[in-house]
């Protein structure tokens, strides 16, 4: 991963000390060529593509107060047209080697394609709506030309982006802060995930393999689920840290995700950008035409599954967690008709119950998404399931 | 000259007995480099550039033969400019006229004639625009002009500090005048004079000494706590006194660094509050209104007066309703101090805070370096706890008003105690409060606005046989111009075309929110119109308008159905909740919300509008347009 290495260390380094040598007129000039020229080096497709939007939503767009619905439909159909068609050629090519982690995206995908195609697309929903404020190409450049966010994500938005760049000022607090961010990031990616998840605790699971196999896929699972959060979330500090290097404060993705109380509690603090995007710009979409919050519901995580891949597995993966959410409305509609629970003892049970329930569910969906065929998936989940068969 | 940016613990306001003092410490004390105004578009003023360019300016006063107390029109859109030639003026001892650039022309040359100038400083749009100037001293300003080069990147990139004809350019080739500090400007040397209203052909100006000015200054800095590390947030008009007493001049008293970053627009907030933060501001100055808006559309997250930085707000100008003040200082954890005083006493005289024995809520607060008698209609002292007219006095109150001897006297009594003509009373632990007013004055958004003057100028539109104007209270800017027109025989005139007219003669703050075109006005036995009944009359007009389309139920009907999609009660919410400060505000009940409003109004709501409506007034006009569509 481009992330773990000293060139990427080096870059980082660079970037921010020329940004806070050069005089402030000049920082956002040098932070869009600072992001062509990493591009140029190590995704120059990715570079064509992403001069190529800019330069159609600045003519499309940007240059003007709003845009048409036609306009919207027509920019949507572009953007999502060249994800979709990387997405779908890199399935035909590579697709089981896909799988949830950062990685994925250094082969054919281009270079942080995922991540500014949805920014455009968010511009351009909300440039419709009316809620973008004026501002500069050169603003609208440093939004696309993003450096720190290319990678991993966030998914960030143009007006919180636009904000830290009134507000952007020299503050060696926060460039300590965001150093100190990235160190976590790395601690979170090389000790806990590769070092202690991947290595200690895989070695020990290892060892139940052939003696107790429920409890070895059970195991297996538990780990590939704190390899997936240590290693994402570590990416996404390392992103954030190199944000606020540069004076942004970039939004959080995850917010302990572990200690939701339901699914949709977890969708609020897992990948927050990608699912608050999906939320505003899916969920809403539907909802909003269609007036079924099932629909919609289904509908934006089949967004989120086809977002990681094209393929049936992630289609299964948007459909599983969609039929989740559903299940969890209608719960709210059935929930103040059942027995109440008041007792304190008795509302923390539920709450660590509910907790573990949603902890669970998430975690067996990971298995659809990681495995190539649903009969493997459904033979871990028979495993641990129905053990005592 | 010692390079520091640090005050001096020898520092003290008190020791300074005119500007020249200031000045010479400012040239001694102050780094050269440290910025003393940040404008728009990062364009600065420093310490050094300043005292150069009016050393440079004074001695082309010389030149040009103006003589101290010689009155001259400052006229320009651009802040800067406008701060380096008054500055200018304050060292040589000429008397400043800052004219409003937004005013109308009638206005602008009303204020010229009437302040009979020895010269013009102006932008050349003005001199284009302006017919029949007096033929006097002339000075092109260069608007934007570069002050400060930014170093050697700067002039790098062509910065050559702009048109040599015109101000400050042409001063390049001009010898710094050396001799300024030597021979002190005389305290009743009157500094500037600000002119009250244009629109009338004897506009009321008010002179302010240097004296009244240092005055003023010293118990600023002494009272804010102001030091060489304060920075101040100041973005309100220069040709007021808040605007450039509390800005540029107390800053450049106080050795302190002013921001004037932006231009107030209630779609500028999130800029201001960006500002703030950047800028590392310690001191925000705003009237009322700007606490309004900023309580109305600022993220209540938002941290930026939550910092090591900032101190305090001052809220000046006008009347700061204490719901507004307290839950505004709970929202953002930040103190308000209110402050209270009149342009007649360069700016202000009573002030609640920053000291917790100042500070209660709801008062105007107590005098610092100012007497205060309540009196009544004889100028008789009144008890604690009764109500009469606020008389001050102190050595900031006005010389008087400019070649109006009659108006002066009126105002100021032998003994030097300035007439306020607001009503207020004193309570037993001291405090005082306004309770009223016995001028006839509107106060939008911190500026005076006179009824008769907008009345005058709506009775000389064409179409318009007579007019009433009157002040009525607003959430947001304090108070609202209102007026009546009675249209003339035959004639049915559209309230848009006359606002159009208006401006043409007066600027836009003392443009009526509302004309209402009426028959005829209820009168007393003498013939005064009776503005009571007036607004009456207008409201029962109008309600019984609303009644005919339903318009007053919709939004009593609107906060219902957010209260039960939101699970909230009704008390909680107002037009302006949006989901950031409206706890049950989810995606899913925002489309219930909206939803719900299609069922209760019998409308179909665009998928667009669903996306689109932010706040419970979006939404309610969202229901107006549809049902308007569907009539």
């Amino acid at each position: 991963m481009l992330l773990l290495t000293q060139d990427w260390l080096f870059t980082v380094l660079g970037v921010v000390l020329i940004h806070w040598i050069l005089p402030a007129k000049l920082r956002g000039a040098w932070i869009v060529a600072a992001s062509a020229g990493f591009l140029a080096v190590y995704s120059p497709i990715s570079l064509v593509i992403i001069s190529a939007l800019t330069t159609l939503y600045y003519f499309v767009a940007v240059k003007k107060d709003s845009i048409s619905g036609k306009t919207l439909i027509g920019l949507i159909l572009v953007t999502a047209g060249i994800l979709s068609s990387f997405k779908f050629y890199d399935s035909l090519i590579v697709g089981a080697t896909i799988d949830f982690t950062p990685e994925s995206m250094d082969f054919i995908i281009p270079l942080g394609l995922s991540y500014y195609t949805f920014r455009c697309i968010h511009y351009a929903i909300e440039k419709y709506k009316g809620t973008i404020p004026a501002h500069s190409f050169g603003e609208f450049a440093q939004f696309m030309f993003f450096l720190p966010t290319f990678l991993v994500g966030p998914i960030h938005r143009f007006h919180d982006f636009q904000s830290d760049l009134n507000r952007k000022r020299w503050d060696p607090y926060m460039v300590a802060q965001g150093a100190e961010r990235m160190l976590y990031g790395y601690v979170k990616i090389t000790f806990i995930a590769n070092l202690l998840v991947t290595g200690l605790l895989g070695i020990g699971i290892a060892n139940i393999s052939g003696s107790n196999e429920s409890l070895y896929a059970y195991l297996s699972m538990v780990r590939a689920f704190l390899n997936l959060y240590f290693m994402f979330s570590g990416f996404s500090d390392v992103a954030i840290g190199f944000g606020m290097m540069l004076g942004f404060k970039v939004m959080e993705n995850f917010n302990f995700p572990f200690l939701a109380a339901n699914i949709s509690d977890f969708w609020r603090r897992w990948h927050i950008s990608l699912t608050s995007w999906c939320r505003d710009y899916v969920y809403m979409g539907v909802m909003s035409t269609a007036r079924s919050a099932a629909l919609a519901a289904a509908a934006a995580m089949l967004v989120m599954g086809l977002w990681h891949e094209f393929s049936l597995r992630f289609v299964l993966w948007g459909i599983y967690h969609g039929v989740g959410i559903v299940i969890w409305q209608n719960f709210q509609h059935v929930k103040p008709k059942l027995p109440q629970v008041k007792n304190k003892y008795g509302l923390m049970a539920l709450r660590v119950l509910s907790t573990l329930l949603t902890l669970h569910y998430f975690m067996f969906g990971m298995l659809i998404a990681n495995n190539t065929d649903l009969s493997t998936t459904w033979g871990e989940w028979h495993k641990m399931l129905f053990f005592w068969l | 000259m010692t390079d520091t940016n640090q005050t001096p613990a020898s520092f003290s306001v008190d020791k300074f007995s005119n500007f020249s003092e200031v000045f010479a410490y400012n040239q001694k004390h102050i780094s050269g480099s440290k910025v003393f105004v940040q404008a728009r578009q990062e364009r600065k003023l420093s310490y050094g550039r300043l005292l150069d360019l009016t050393a440079r300016t004074c001695s082309w006063f010389t030149a040009q033969n103006l003589k101290r107390g010689d009155r001259v029109i400052i006229l320009s859109h651009d802040g800067l400019a406008i701060v380096a030639l008054f500055m200018a003026c304050l060292r040589y001892g000429l008397t400043a006229v800052i004219v409003a650039p937004d005013s109308g022309e009638e206005e602008q040359m009303n204020l010229i004639r009437a302040a009979k100038p020895s010269a013009l400083f102006m932008d050349d749009v003005f001199y284009k625009k302006l017919k029949a100037l007096p033929d006097i001293t002339k000075l092109s300003i260069e608007p934007n002009a570069a002050y400060d080069k930014g170093g050697l990147l700067g002039k790098l990139m062509g910065n050559k500090g702009g048109a040599a004809d015109m101000f400050p350019a042409l001063l390049k080739g001009i010898t710094p005048a050396t001799d300024c500090e030597t021979n002190p400007v005389p305290l009743d040397t009157v500094a500037y004079i600000l002119f009250t209203s244009g629109t009338t052909s004897r506009p009321k100006g008010v002179e302010i000494t240097h004296g009244n000015l240092l005055a003023q200054m010293k118990t600023f800095v002494r009272h804010y706590g102001y030091t060489a590390n304060s920075h101040l947030l100041n973005i309100l008009p220069l040709h007021h006194t808040d605007g450039l007493t509390q800005g540029p001049v107390v800053a450049f008293t106080g050795g302190c660094t002013v921001h004037r970053p932006l231009r107030f627009a209630i779609n500028a907030i999130p800029q201001l509050m960006s500002a703030i933060y950047k800028y590392r501001i310690t001191h925000f100055i705003a009237v009322p209104a700007m606490l309004q808006l900023i309580d109305s559309l600022g993220a209540k997250d938002d941290q930026v007066f939550k910092n090591e930085h900032f101190k305090f707000i001052i809220s000046t100008a006008g009347y700061l309703d204490p719901n507004l003040w307290q839950r505004f200082e709970a929202a953002f954890g930040v103190m308000i101090v209110n402050v209270y005083g009149l342009t007649e006493t360069v700016c202000e005289a009573l002030y609640c805070g920053p000291t917790q024995d100042t500070r209660r809520v709801g008062t105007i607060g107590k005098p610092v370096d100012t007497e205060v008698r309540i009196c009544d209609d004889d100028g008789k002292d009144v008890t604690d706890g009764q109500e009469g007219e606020l008389w001050l006095k102190g050595d900031h109150v006005m010389k008087g008003y400019f070649e109006m001897p009659d108006e002066t006297a009126e105002v100021l009594t032998d003994d030097g105690w300035f007439k306020t003509g607001d009503l207020g009373k004193k309570d037993k632990d001291g405090f005082f409060h306004i309770v009223g007013r016995k001028k006839n004055v509107i106060i939008v958004g911190g500026i005076n606005v006179y009824p008769d003057d907008v009345a005058n100028i709506l009775r000389s539109l064409s179409g318009v046989m007579d007019a009433v104007v009157w002040g009525e209270n607003d959430d947001t800017w304090g108070e609202t111009v209102n007026a009546a027109i009675i249209p003339e025989q035959n004639n049915t005139p559209d309230p848009h075309k006359i606002s159009e007219q208006f401006l043409n003669h007066a600027a836009v703050e003392m443009l009526p929110r509302q004309i209402h075109v009426v028959s005829d006005f209820p009168r007393g036995p003498a013939g005064k119109v009776i503005v009571r009944d007036l607004q009456k009359q207008i409201s029962a007009q109008k309600q019984g308008a609303a009644a005919e389309n339903g318009t007053d139920q919709f939004e009593d009907k609107i906060i219902n159905v957010a209260a039960n999609s939101f699970k909230c009660p009704a008390s909680e919410l107002s037009l302006s909740s949006t989901a950031e400060t409206t706890k049950g505000w989810s995606s899913l009940a925002h489309v219930e919300f909206l939803l719900s409003l299609e069922k209760e109004f019998g409308i179909k709501v665009e998928p667009k509008d669903i996306l689109s409506v932010r706040s419970i007034g979006d939404a309610l006009n969202v229901v107006k347009n549809k049902i308007g569509e569907a009539a």
